[in-house]
């Protein structure tokens, strides 16, 4: 594989017959080797997948992660090693097709058909040491306050977003498909809702620390 | 029992500041970010914003981070030569 710096990179790539098939080859070998080792090393949830399913997972990744090298190339502003660039471009593609694949058959409406995610009453489940009185009706206080604050503070996109992605973990990229937005209209949307919440929280007397102490046992 | 109680106060408390960066220009500027990361640079120091996003967006903190994890092992040279069978 042949070392190149960031002009014979665009010069190659954009050239034509042998040299840019010799330079997309050599781009597609090093991202190949790189989404591999990420797929192999960091990817706790692919670990039941077999080497040659990684590989072939990497391979193809490789193949879009060229694809979307070459229709951006005139966006890369050497403000960085080349490969760098087209590293974060190949861990988007990779980490992208992860996410599709794991919400494949993820619903916002059935994430939040359960109603009422808080529990009904501060009263302990069976098997867990009971509060004292004294704190099981502080718990019951704070839980009407936020169930009150979700109620009001909150728009019925906003309390699905920070439902699905604060509470229970899902990608925002699933949930921004969803409610058809974007992952940075999402996040601006979670970020709003967090802030009004904390706002109205603090405006109520009821710090953060607070509340994580009551309800953390 | 407090479990998603405990989730919704986790997630409300990283809230940050106005002004900090959001998913699109942390996107547009991760190749830069993650190449002084791997130099040994301390993003907290020189971009407490980045870290700020990071801390909050789990999409942009795993890219992040995926990036690194490759630049460090090219840097390694765990890259350059055939990966042994595990």
């Amino acid at each position: 594989m042949t070392d190149r710096s960031n002009d014979e990179w665009l010069a190659d790539l954009r050239a034509d017959g042998d040299m840019q098939a010799e330079a997309i080859n050599d781009l597609k070998h090093r991202l190949d080797r790189g989404i591999y080792y990420y797929l192999s090393r960091e990817r706790s949830d692919l670990s039941g997948l077999s080497e040659t399913e990684l590989q072939h997972m990497a391979d193809d990744m490789a193949q879009d992660s060229v694809l979307r090298v070459l229709e951006n190339l005139d966006s890369f502003r050497g403000d960085s090693q080349f490969t760098t660039w087209a590293i974060r471009i190949a861990v988007r593609v990779a980490i992208s097709d992860l996410r599709r694949a794991r919400y494949r058959d993820f619903s916002l409406d059935d994430l939040t058909a359960d109603g009422d995610f808080l529990p009904a009453s501060a009263n302990p489940v069976a098997g867990t040491k009971p509060p004292s009185p004294e704190r099981a009706a502080e718990q019951a206080d704070v839980l009407d306050k936020i169930r009150e604050a979700l109620a009001d503070v909150l728009t019925e996109r906003q309390f699905q977003a920070l439902y699905a992605v604060g509470v229970k973990g899902v990608s925002i990229d699933a949930v921004a498909v969803e409610l058809g937005t974007n992952r940075n209209a999402l996040y601006k949307l979670l970020h709003d809702a967090r802030r009004k919440l904390r706002q109205h929280f603090e405006d109520e007397g009821l710090s953060m620390n607070y509340m994580l102490r009551l309800f953390q046992e | 029992m407090y479990e998603n109680i405990v989730h919704l106060i986790e997630c409300i408390s990283l809230v940050h500041q106005e002004g900090a960066i959001d998913c699109v220009s942390c996107d547009a500027q991760f190749h830069c970010w993650a190449e002084q990361a791997a130099s040994g640079a301390d993003l907290r120091a020189i971009l407490p914003d980045v870290v700020a996003h990071l801390e909050v967006c789990p999409e942009c903190r795993e890219e992040f981070e995926a990036i690194l994890c490759i630049l460090r092992a090219q840097q390694s040279g765990l890259l350059d030569e055939p990966q042994e069978s595990s």
